[in-house]
């Protein structure tokens, strides 16, 4: 049986007792006949009485919150008891051969990003009634605690949801360069339009994405249009670019 | 009761985030390891120690939970319980191993209250996994709030909003209607 929006409008207004006289017969006799139906009433009377005790609601929101939590508070336990057994390995590889472990590790443009890069301030994204929520809060206070991975998916959500906010795509863009999802990242800030208050925004995240990614020439290329215009970035770009051509 | 049980107690009925995660830190990992030795898996294991605490907020918070033992024991029979409600309708031998420290006096009370429950978390599990935007229409809607009402709210027309709560309401049934717990339960429905 497809339910449709006018059934199922009926089906919520013989819940609600709002049916009367010949409509409500009408519906009980449907009702009696069709047991799909019976079926379909049952479930909305009990999705109804369930969903409307919000404070139970809020209750097991709390609890997958506490478990992801948890979850990540034992991942960074395991990963902390490996890397207490990885630093007493790597202590012998360092008296070994010191000079030679820092010479092929050397990554300039790591350091460089490491020494520019600031990320995006979520706290900047003006509020409204879809980012009042205690859901956004949440994603505010993982962004802060740069809980990136964990912030990815509700980002995306947000971002799919409110495609002109393009401060959520700033942040989103942020998380993706500091989870090396670099493809992402760029393509996130190319797409923002030169008419955008955010242009500058996206077009210095963009130079430092593709810096990450190696690309020299692009990366040059973004720095330089970035001093050719008054904006916040205008003084750290340069000095970056003086840093590369050195 | 004593005083440290006391404050668990208020702390779960007011929400206390840190109390609940304490005694979540505290209970899960033996839950766990009883649902992981009985053919479950650790997915198996959070869903059904969160319906279990859900379970002892809604009986706490309406008053009605008359504790002979502690919380935590009573906790462990109702996940007791509701894991092997679970395993009966999937036809799986229950073997019992890594005894949960239950009292059995808890499981005749437990057992009448579950089976009326165990929908109402599919339906809650499910609602939770909706996008904010529908989460938030259909709470309003489920609080009995007038449909012109949320569209102000929300900045729509009323005819939208109405064609938008349709939509995450079947979105929501949908994902209900393909989740095997609820195809098992339906046929134990009246």
């Amino acid at each position: 049986m497809e339910m449709t929006q006018e059934l199922s409008e009926k089906i919520e207004a013989y819940i609600q007792g709002m049916l009367s006289g010949t409509e409500l017969a009408d519906f009980e006799n449907m009702i009696l006949e069709n047991p799909e139906l019976n079926k379909r009433v049952n479930i909305q009377k009990e999705l109804w009485a369930t969903l409307k005790n919000q404070k139970s609601l809020d209750f097991r929101k709390k609890l997958i919150t506490i478990n992801q939590e948890l979850k990540n508070e034992a991942d960074t336990n395991k990963k902390s008891t490996f890397s207490t057994y990885w630093k007493i390995a790597a202590s012998f590889l360092v008296l070994i051969g010191m000079s030679t472990f820092l010479w092929l590790n050397h990554n300039p443009e790591e350091e460089l990003f490491a020494a520019y890069y600031a990320p995006y301030p979520i706290g900047d994204i003006k509020r409204g009634a879809d980012t009042a929520t205690d859901d956004f809060k949440e994603i505010v206070l993982d962004y802060k605690r740069k809980e990136y991975i964990k912030v990815i998916p509700a980002l995306e959500r947000y971002v799919q949801q409110k495609p002109d906010n393009e401060q959520l795509k700033l942040c989103l863009g942020n998380s993706y360069l500091n989870t090396n999802q670099l493809a992402k990242a760029e393509t996130l800030f190319q797409n923002f339009s030169s008419e955008s208050k955010y242009y500058s925004d996206a077009k210095w995240f963009l130079s430092l994405t593709y810096l990450k990614m190696k690309e020299e020439d692009q990366t040059t290329l973004l720095l330089k249009e970035l001093i050719s215009f008054d904006n916040i970035y205008k003084q750290n770009a340069a000095k970056l670019l003086q840093e590369i051509e050195e | 009761m004593n005083n440290t049980q006391d404050t668990i107690i208020n702390g779960i009925i007011s929400g206390d985030y840190i109390i609940i995660k304490e005694f979540y830190k505290k209970h899960f990992p033996q839950v766990k390891s009883y649902i992981l030795k009985n053919s479950g898996s650790e997915a198996d294991a959070e869903d059904i120690f969160q319906d279990a605490m859900v379970f002892v907020y809604e009986k706490l918070e309406s008053n009605s939970l008359k504790l002979t033992s502690s919380l935590g024991t009573y906790l462990y029979s109702v996940c007791r319980n509701l894991w092997m409600n679970k395993l009966k309708k999937n036809k799986k031998m229950v073997r019992h191993e890594g005894i949960l420290s239950v009292s059995e006096a808890n499981d005749t009370d437990i057992l009448e209250d579950i089976d009326k429950t165990e929908r109402n978390y599919v339906y809650q599990k499910y609602f939770l996994k909706l996008g904010i935007g529908c989460q938030e229409l259909l709470a309003l809607f489920f609080k009995g709030t007038p449909m012109r009402d949320i569209a102000k709210q929300k900045g729509y027309s009323e005819a939208y909003t109405r064609k938008k709560k349709f939509e995450c309401k079947n979105k929501l049934e949908e994902m209900i209607h393909q989740d095997p717990v609820f195809q098992e339960l339906k046929t134990d429905a009246k």
